[in-house]
């Protein structure tokens, strides 16, 4: 079936018509009916709070379900199109349920039944767990997660602990928790402490919104020494990542049926690789080619044991069929070319990550047999050279974030300008700003470059993108060329040639090599 | 096809209008009949549909009323915030269905991407033209649509899709050098 049915040149509506359909009164109905009571502060103080705490709890654990949170307009938005922090894939029997290990140290905890489809019906059968973290400025930068919330009508700056993303599907569709039966999240973070709220990523409506609080607790007692090491040596396993193994691409048969099937990139990335893919059907099975003029009111396909399959319904009508991923001869050539080459990075990343891997195990258990309690804690600032376990139930699928809300940096406003070291002008659309100890990433839009704000009493990183997609820098020791209380300053940005096509490069050239802000 | 354009003043008592129907929600109702009109012909063109785009259109100016507490004027029209919500509707719309998607196009709209996509015998790709949008994402379509079927300046066409300026500029360009690619594909397939 074709996706797009074109009109050519056919007359827009008339005012006439739409006015047909213009109902102010209805849509005031309806506005009513939806937007919830104001409740007007009349409690005590004290009773408002206890108030308050109820919501808090009710709202964590009471949150109705199964709920869709669609990526509206672009909330998140991703500065690159080829780096981002790539979710990790856990597969699961949704009726058993399961613990699950990411490789920071923290642990997903599913119960059984945790999976509800679109019906509100348990889900049954595998299900695949879609998981990733964000810990500091860089993983904020790439992933283009939004850094600010309003609440009551003051701007914050998020200042995280660590977030964690997860979604299930089955079979190319969403699943949703079930919310009698929370997924326990332990999220391994690099900051102590008990004043980080919980935040709930709201794709409706547009924003942070507090969900309560996580509990805090040490995840481990190993020996700070040791601690640090292993932390270092997960930060490595965890940047370094392994590309979807590559699907070797088949050329599209002559007369052989098949299918176009939209599918989530993240449930088939194997396939996500090549352009143009479209699925065949096997030989051996019942095919009518009527089935192509049906409009059917779901398709999805699923991977069963290695096997694809495509399921068409409409209403009581429910066919499958067994199929695989061709591509046109025409893209075969391109896509073989890029199989081989991805095949190459494929098995390097894999070996290199098995060895890191290798030495965290071996670790890990010489750590297990020292004699709990050996070491004391130590910490800097809020971060702790532990990690620490922060748990909180997740009553629906998305991005969660244990937050501190914070200011803007203090500093003077400077009217900034940009150049590059030939003194030619930069009109970069936004600044990013990173600043030590504080773990957040501070965006500055165009309009707002006429009051840049910094904290001079502490290191900073800024950069920008030119539109040749390169990263432009002023790093922490051209800051000190700046004078206090200057008003205007023209900043001269280091552009790195470096390709910006990985994580690692990004790290390396914003001297985010470890996972802390402290290393500015 | 034609595109609001305000001066400074009719911007100034935009905000007014807007900052009053924060206040008192009833008032919306100026910026209702504003752009209901514009709305209904904008999601009419990506569905062929009076009463589907009723609905649609129902729900988009729900949803600007239910959020307009967070609405922030950054120097457009607010109909770009209300096309933003209509294309997310409609992409919801189409996600959800799995139906065919409807494209609008004027012929003189699909010279001038032609023209941009190959400069020679302009006429004569046409169909090929349409083969080359069939093979397009609907995210590819939609940016197709808003610039070269809707003609609308990249300010508006970032507001619509939620990405800057320069980013909506970077996806354009690529996608125009993706479709040269494939087009001169296509024609030296043919030759």
């Amino acid at each position: 079936m074709k996706k797009y049915q074109f009109k050519v040149d056919e007359p827009a509506p008339g005012k006439d018509i739409s006015d047909q359909y213009k109902n102010f009164e209805g849509l005031w109905q309806s506005y009513a009916t939806v937007k919830p009571p104001i409740i007007k502060p009349l409690l005590t103080k004290a009773v408002w709070l206890a108030a308050a705490s109820v919501v808090v709890v009710l709202s964590v654990w009471f949150w109705p379900g199964p709920a869709v949170d669609q990526p509206a307009a672009n909330l998140v938005d991703p500065p690159f199109e080829q780096v981002n922090i790539p979710f990790t894939a856990f597969n699961l029997d949704a009726g058993d349920g399961g613990k699950l290990k990411y490789s920071s140290g923290s642990a997903i905890h599913i119960p059984p039944q945790a999976f509800l489809d679109k019906n509100g019906k348990p889900v049954t059968g595998e299900v695949k767990i879609l998981y990733r973290e964000l810990h500091d400025p860089v993983d904020f930068f790439v992933s283009g997660i939004p850094m600010t919330m309003d609440s009551a009508g003051t701007s914050y700056h998020m200042e995280s602990a660590g977030m964690v993303e997860i979604k299930a599907v089955q079979h190319g569709k969403p699943v949703f928790v079930n919310p009698e039966q929370l997924i326990l999240v332990e999220m391994a973070s690099d900051f102590k402490g008990q004043h980080y709220n919980l935040y709930f990523l709201d794709h409706h409506r547009q924003q942070w919104i507090s969900t309560g609080n996580d509990v805090a607790a040490a995840l481990d007692t190993t020996d700070p020494i040791d601690s640090r090491l292993l932390r270092d040596l997960l930060a490595t396993v965890r940047s370094i990542q392994v590309p979807p193994e590559p699907q070797r691409p088949v050329k599209a048969g002559k007369n052989k049926y098949r299918f176009d099937i939209d599918v989530i990139d993240e449930e088939f990335p194997e396939i996500a690789l090549y352009e143009g893919v479209t699925f065949e059907i096997e030989e051996g099975q019942a095919f009518d080619p009527g089935l192509y003029d049906i409009l059917w009111e779901d398709i999805s396909l699923k991977k069963e044991s290695g096997q694809y399959i495509v399921s068409l319904t409409k209403e009581e009508i429910h066919h499958e069929f067994k199929v695989y991923p061709v591509l046109e001869e025409r893209e075969y050539d391109k896509a073989y070319a890029a199989f081989e080459e991805k095949y190459v990075a494929y098995t390097q990343a894999l070996n290199q990550k098995k060895a890191a891997e290798q030495k965290v195990d071996e670790m890990q258990r010489a750590m297990e047999s020292k004699p709990e309690g050996s070491g004391s804690r130590m910490a800097i600032a809020t971060r702790s050279d532990h990690k620490t376990k922060r748990s909180f139930n997740i009553p629906r699928f998305g991005l969660w974030n244990c937050d501190n809300p914070g200011s803007s940096p203090t500093g003077t406003a400077i009217a900034a300008t940009f150049q590059d070291k030939h003194a030619n002008k930069l009109e970069p659309e936004v600044v990013f700003l990173a600043a030590q100890n504080r773990n957040t990433l501070y965006r500055f839009s165009k309009e707002n470059l006429n009051a840049l704000y910094f904290d001079p009493g502490i290191k900073n990183i800024l950069w920008t993108i030119t539109p040749e997609e390169k990263l432009a820098v002023f790093y922490p020791e051209d800051f000190e060329q700046l004078k206090a209380n200057q008003s205007s300053y023209t900043f001269t940005m280091n552009i790195i040639d470096k390709k910006v096509d990985d994580l690692q490069n990004i790290r390396a050239v914003l001297n985010f090599d470890e996972r802390a802000s402290t290393s500015l | 096809m034609q595109h609001t354009r305000l001066t400074t003043e009719q911007l100034d008592q935009e905000l007014i209008d807007i900052n009053e129907a924060k206040r008192d929600p009833k008032k919306f109702n100026v910026l209702y009949d504003k752009y209901y009109h514009v709305i209904f012909v904008f999601i009419h063109r990506r569905t062929f549909d009076e009463q589907l785009t009723a609905d649609l259109s129902s729900q988009v100016f729900l949803k600007a009323m239910l959020n307009l507490k967070k609405y922030e004027y950054r120097g457009l029209p607010f109909s770009a915030w209300l096309y933003r919500i209509a294309s997310n509707e409609v992409s919801e719309f189409y996600r959800k269905h799995k139906k065919q998607r409807v494209v609008s196009l004027e012929t003189q709209h699909l010279a001038n991407l032609g023209e941009e996509v190959d400069e020679s015998e302009v006429e004569l790709k046409h169909g090929m033209l349409m083969e080359l949008l069939e093979q397009l994402s609907p995210h590819e379509m939609q940016m197709i649509e808003l610039r070269y079927f809707e003609k609308r300046p990249f300010k508006e066409v970032a507001t619509i899709l939620n990405v800057t300026e320069n980013n909506a500029k970077i996806k354009v360009h690529r996608l125009i050098g993706k479709m040269k690619k494939l087009m001169k594909d296509k024609i030296n397939r043919r030759s």
